[in-house]
């Protein structure tokens, strides 16, 4: 497996399109604090270190349009270019090869986080000093607070693999890299408008909409960091519907369901491309 | 391939060498590539049809036909991409169903087009096939020397002409020091200079001791540098067997001679002779070969002097095209 994981970081450490993610997800949360930190009512949740939770708050919401790229691309070049009979031809164990990409692609995500955090970090320092509040918020670094911490980055990681996931398994799929991303990212725009529509429509429309993936993937994150926030605040408030541990386990159901269709079509099918 | 390496190689009887090098010979035993029946369809479409296929040890093998012949088909499914729909092989003596890990670790190939990470140099795409297979990274400068490439080792992949795509992928085959070496047109894309390394490369890797089935359009190449070949034709071998035995065009005599008709009309009330054909100042006369001077003789005393006798061989081109029935290359 380690000759796989170094094969794949090493594409990643060469290719520029999962930098130009990075710094449009840090694009993101840096317009993200600029657009936040300009309205007084909001500022309280940007001071370090609730600016980290803020920055997990944003991630998880930009990932919905950046994570799909590169699982889409990452999956359906292989085919484009061929370079799946490059790989296959060395070493024949497919699953190794899908498990090895995922993990160097989820291994980019989780830094791509902590680049984030470190971004958030400094435009929450800047804030808090910009407006007089000081660099840091006193008194907020507790365990309860670190724990929250954790289980946002969790959170945020576990939500951007499930964008990554959907388009890598739809590239894999169509064998097509065009097609994974287009599906990454059409499904959660067919998701939006048709939730739209269905909760209009009432039960049982209603219904289903609640079970759309987005539905809890939006969750997930807002509601596992929302303690860490000032009481009263915009961000502190918990939805509480979906619940987190439904959210998870959701999602790990839609991922679960992705990873056996894509470990299936790679086993089975044969390499013309 | 570098001055430097060219210089290491030495040719006898035909056969270059490196200098250094020890020829390793074939060992005894399994074939190198052995298949049983091989079938594949696609729907109704046979692909490939009951292949039944022996490559040699230590051999350079001709996999030739026209397009949609077999020929990809089969190398994939030797290589693991494709699974067959019925039948067997045996690749350096173990099955490709249970087995193809330890193949793929003593094979080297190239399928159809040289395929990379366009946004990986030249090295750092051998970096990578070095890791993924767990080849120390210290060989590729001198697979790099050997295609050639050392110059352009740190250009993008996508920059690269075709000519030095292809020099790349053939080094891409040969970074694990394979025993077996299965090439799809390796041959693609390169000029005559680069034909003729690639000719060279070929012999010195027979001369090691690989192994390589070879497939190709330019046959003009593979006449002279497979021991064997077959021709597929709609998925079914139409013949293989020693380049040389099926070019020698049976008993067959091509004399070249000025009045060619009249001396058609001599030769024609011999006994011995079989059949002739006329083309021009050329007579195509089907009889023993050792008739040669005989006939010579018979004509000269007629007045009629031959200024060439020699027996009838065949290009492998007109050969294909003869048992392909004129199906494109």
């Amino acid at each position: 497996m380690t000759d796989y994981l170094s094969f794949e970081w090493l594409k990643l450490s060469k290719r520029w399109m999962p930098r130009v993610i990075i710094l449009l997800l840090l694009g993101g949360v840096l317009f993200y604090f600029v657009g936040e930190g300009n309205r007084v009512a909001d500022q309280v949740n940007l001071y370090f270190p609730q600016a980290w939770l803020a920055t997990l708050f944003a991630s998880a919401f930009f990932a919905a349009f950046l994570w799909p790229v590169l699982g889409g691309s990452w999956a359906g070049n292989e085919y484009g270019w061929g370079t799946i009979r490059l790989v296959l031809t060395r070493r024949p164990d497919r699953m190794k090869q899908v498990l090895g990409a995922l993990v160097v692609l989820l291994a980019a995500v989780f830094l791509a986080l902590i680049a984030g955090l470190i971004v958030g970090s400094v435009a929450g320092i800047v804030i808090g000093l910009v407006t007089g509040h000081g660099a840091l918020a006193s008194g907020v670094f507790s365990g309860s607070f670190l724990v929250t911490f954790l289980k946002g980055l969790l959170a945020a990681w576990f939500v951007a693999a499930f964008y990554l996931i959907v388009a890598y398994a739809a590239a894999i799929v169509f064998r097509s890299a065009a097609v994974g991303i287009g599906v990454g990212l059409g499904s959660i725009l067919a998701q939006f408008l048709l939730f739209a529509v269905f909760r209009d429509l009432g039960n049982p429309w209603a219904w289903i909409a609640q079970h759309f993936p987005i539905i809890y993937a939006n969750a997930l994150t807002q509601d596992v960091v929302a303690p860490g926030f000032p009481h009263g605040s915009s961000l502190a408030h918990i939805q509480g519907d979906p619940a987190i541990q439904t959210s998870l386990l959701a999602l790990g159901i839609f991922m679960v369901i992705l990873l056996a269709i894509t470990f299936t079509a790679v086993s089975f099918r044969d390499v013309t491309d | 391939m570098s001055k430097e390496t060219i210089d290491a190689l030495v040719e006898t009887d035909g056969v270059v060498t490196r200098a250094d090098a020890i020829p390793i010979m074939a060992p005894a035993g399994q074939p190198a590539i052995e298949t049983d029946q091989l079938t594949k369809r696609y729907g109704p479409i046979v692909a490939l049809d009951a292949l039944n296929l022996r490559v040699e040890r230590g051999e350079i093998f001709g996999f030739l036909g026209p397009n949609g012949a077999g020929k990809t088909t089969t190398m994939r499914m030797l290589l693991g991409l494709i699974q067959p729909s019925s039948g067997s092989a045996r690749v350096l003596g173990m099955d490709i169903a249970e087995e193809m890990p330890a193949i793929l670790a003593r094979t080297g190939s190239l399928i159809e087009n040289p395929t990379f990470y366009p946004y990986l140099s030249g090295r750092d795409n051998l970096r990578a096939v070095a890791r993924l297979t767990g080849i120390p990274e210290a060989r590729i400068p001198s697979i790099l020397d050997l295609v050639d490439l050392t110059g352009a080792a740190n250009r993008k992949f996508k920059s690269y002409s075709l000519g030095m795509k292809q020099r790349l992928a053939v080094g891409a085959a040969l970074l694990a020091d394979p025993e077996l070496l299965i090439l799809d047109e390796p041959a693609n894309g390169l000029d005559p200079a680069g034909i003729v390394e690639m000719r060279d490369l070929m012999r010195r890797l027979r001369g090691e001791g690989k192994t390589v089935l070879i497939s190709s359009h330019v046959l003009h190449e593979i006449e002279h540098i497979c021991d064997r070949i077959v021709i597929l034709n709609k998925g079914r071998i139409v013949v293989q067997g020693r380049v040389d035995e099926l070019l020698s065009g049976g008993d067959r005599l091509e004399i070249r001679i000025e009045g060619a008709r009249e001396a058609a009309a001599i030769l024609d009330t011999e006994p011995w002779v079989r059949d002739i054909e006329l083309d021009g100042d050329t007579l195509v006369v089907a009889t023993d070969l050792n008739r040669a001077a005989q006939i010579n003789a018979l004509l000269s005393s007629h007045g009629l002097y031959a200024y060439g006798i020699r027996p009838r061989e065949e290009s492998l081109e007109q050969y294909f095209l003869d048992v392909t029935e004129g199906d494109a290359a």
